[in-house]
């Protein structure tokens, strides 16, 4: 009948036995297979929020935001260094002012109390970026990023020329078009090319390069500087050795980092969770069926004794014993995975709610508002690799629960168990 | 010790100590020494606790001698471990107990196929060679498929002694094969055990019932767990 024949009928043998270890044995493992699913997909979110973070480093002259404040521009010399930082791999400058002339009109009207643009109104200012004529696809104040719709961008031998790039609301109410001619503080800046940046104020600016403005507007630096760094991990560093270049009085040093700081702390946190919670699966699996073979052992006494006496080797008991044991984490295995497929979503979002939970505008309805799910949620994909580590883990715990078992067994005596009836 | 032809048990200066739950000594087997010819039914009788299932239990390597040596059909059983004990225990002997000790989860003809199925016999073997000597017993086939529970003691003791004949051992050890039986039953299965040595085994039954030891062609008597006399045989 064979030792695994005969592993199977001693299960059989005794359902109500077989069928609580392998209860308690599903719910443990099925408990780690979820932490391992959830552990995997907490990585995958971590790594996710560290692509959203981005390595973007702005250095700005201190207590500027935008156009206003601030001690002026950061001094170019300063700047230059910036390049040779380790890990940094980009230093984009940019320069940004106001338009003081008189021959534009600003697009945007700010309303008064009527809603009219006067009177009770102000026009708010044009603003004027100076941008680096190798930046592709930049981003603008305000927000948006430069679409051309009209003309071109700069080209990399325009840093100097006396051209500009101008938002299609600020074209539209100064009547501009390709080739037309501002005069910028005695200089005739010619237009080549009208963008449209989806936001009312992003279209309400004037886009020069930086060596054009700086020259136009008597500027000896740039305000502000975005430094991009190879690695999310190395943005501490080269955010330190700016700090070497730049004094706290002198720039503002941001990174994205903080705004993301509570969405990573929340499912770091989860992360955390997940792995004790998975350690804790583990190890009542392992004492389950290590208690299960036990006792399985221990009133089985006499049976061992009776095989002990007509023949069966140590090896052979244990081979019978360990079978029954692999037989039944197999089973709770197989439960313990689909009991995955059903819980694994349920326990990720529990763990990321209840270890921080969003972040958000108040009343939820911002970009990271609305809880959890936009961007901290962690979406739980349960692979059918699943049932691989199930099947992994039943091994490792039968070897585990067959391991102490066998010293016991091959103490029992035939002839001390079998005496007494 | 003589090196007699016919000699399959030979056993010198045997000694079994245990410790009891006091922390005292006591020899359940004192200084025994003796010699068994092949092919009998022999009895060791004595009352109880005068030291024969100890005796038994020993020469079947069930347990180990403090002293002395048995050695049986060349094999020293005394120096046994390990595989080898197991070994000897599945081929060499074959056990019937009292309390029978079948598996009660197993089947009649399971029981009887078990020994030689750790043997590694193909299945279809074990169930011919269970179901012959089940048959040999007197256990017909209507019976071989009932799990030990539903058979009666007699039928549940020729189970026991169909699986000690499983692997054709030599030599047979019974401890009280009929102690939990009623006489009429008893006579039936010490006929069964004395009819094994007509096949070439040798039977050693232990007993403290002076009928059996009247149908054993050797009788060694026990006290205090020394040898005090034998009959009918020699010694």
């Amino acid at each position: 009948m064979g030792t695994v024949r005969r592993s199977l009928r001693n299960l059989i043998r005794s359902p109500l036995r077989t069928g609580a270890i392998v209860t308690i044995l599903s719910v443990s493992i099925g408990l780690a297979l979820i932490m391992v699913t959830v552990h995997g997909a907490t990585e995958n979110q971590l790594g996710s929020i560290a692509q959203q973070i981005g390595t973007e480093i702005t250095v700005q002259p201190a207590g500027r935001f935008g156009t206003m404040g601030g001690n002026g521009t950061l001094a170019q010399e300063d700047v230059d260094k910036l390049s040779d930082i380790p890990h940094v791999v980009s230093v984009q400058e940019s320069v940004q002012t106001q338009y003081t002339g008189d021959g534009l009109q600003s697009a945007v009207e700010q309303g008064g109390p009527g809603g009219g643009s006067f009177p009770g109104g102000f026009r708010m200012g044009i603003i004027v970026m100076g941008l680096d004529t190798a930046t592709e696809n930049p981003a603008l104040m305000g927000g948006g990023q430069m679409n051309i719709t009209e003309g071109r961008y700069f080209t990399t031998g325009e840093n100097n020329a006396d051209v500009m790039v101008v938002g299609q609301a600020l074209a539209d109410k100064n009547s501009l078009s390709i080739g037309s001619t501002v005069g910028i503080n005695g200089t005739s800046v010619q237009v080549i090319g009208i963008y449209d940046s989806g936001q009312v104020f992003g279209n309400n600016m004037l886009i020069m390069p930086v060596g054009t403005v700086q020259s136009l507007f008597n500027l000896g630096g740039v305000t502000s500087v975005t430094v991009q760094a190879d690695d999310v991990n190395n943005v501490d560093a080269v955010v330190s050795s700016i700090r070497g270049i730049f004094a706290t009085d002198v720039a503002d040093v941001t990174t994205a980092q903080d705004m993301y700081q509570r969405i990573n702390s929340s499912v770091a946190n989860a992360q955390s969770a997940s792995t004790i919670a998975m350690i804790a699966g583990f190890a009542v699996a392992a004492v389950v069926i290590l208690f299960s073979v036990i006792l399985m052992v221990r009133q089985r006494v006499k049976e061992i004794g009776i095989l002990k006496a007509i023949g069966a080797s140590n090896r052979q008991i244990e081979l019978q014993l360990g079978g029954e044991a692999l037989a039944m984490s197999v089973m709770a295995a197989i439960v313990g995975a689909l009991i995955t497929y059903a819980l694994a979503q349920k326990v990720a979002n529990l763990l990321v709610t209840s270890s921080g939970g969003g972040f958000g505008n108040p009343g939820g309805g911002g970009l990271f508002g609305g809880g959890v799910t936009n961007v901290a949620g962690v979406s739980v994909a349960v692979s059918p690799e699943v049932f691989l580590y199930a099947l992994g883990i039943a091994i490792a715990l039968a070897v585990v629960a067959s391991i102490f078992p066998a010293r016991y067994i091959s103490r029992i005596k035939p002839a001390e168990v079998l005496r007494y009836e | 010790m003589s090196n007699n032809k016919d000699t399959v048990i030979a056993v010198d200066g045997l000694v079994k100590q245990f410790i009891t739950s006091e922390f005292t000594t006591v020899a359940a087997v004192n200084g025994v020494s003796f010699e068994l010819p092949g092919e009998k039914m022999i009895a060791i009788k004595g009352p109880s606790g005068c030291g024969k299932s100890t005796l038994l239990n020993l020469i079947g390597a069930l347990d180990k001698p403090t002293a002395g040596s048995i050695v049986v059909d060349g094999i020293k059983v005394s120096e046994l471990d390990g595989v080898s004990e197991a070994e000897y225990r599945l081929k060499k002997v074959g056990f019937v107990f009292q309390y029978y000790y079948l598996i009660p989860g197993l089947t009649a003809l399971e029981n009887v196929m078990l020994p030689m199925d750790l043997r590694g016999m193909k299945r279809k073997k074990q169930e011919i060679g269970a179901r012959q000597l089940l048959e040999r017993v007197g256990i017909d086939a209507s019976r071989q498929a009932r799990r030990p529970t539903r058979l009666s003691g007699g039928e549940q003791q020729r189970v026991a002694i169909a699986r000690a004949l499983a692997n054709g051992p030599a030599i047979i050890l019974a401890d009280e094969p009929t102690g939990n039986l009623d006489s009429k039953t008893s006579t039936r299965i010490v006929e069964l055990l004395h009819s094994l040595t007509q096949e070439g085994r040798t039977v050693i039954v232990a007993t403290h019932d002076a009928d059996i030891a009247a149908r054993a062609e050797m009788v060694l008597e026990m006290k205090d767990g020394k040898l005090i006399g034998q009959s009918r045989g020699k010694l």
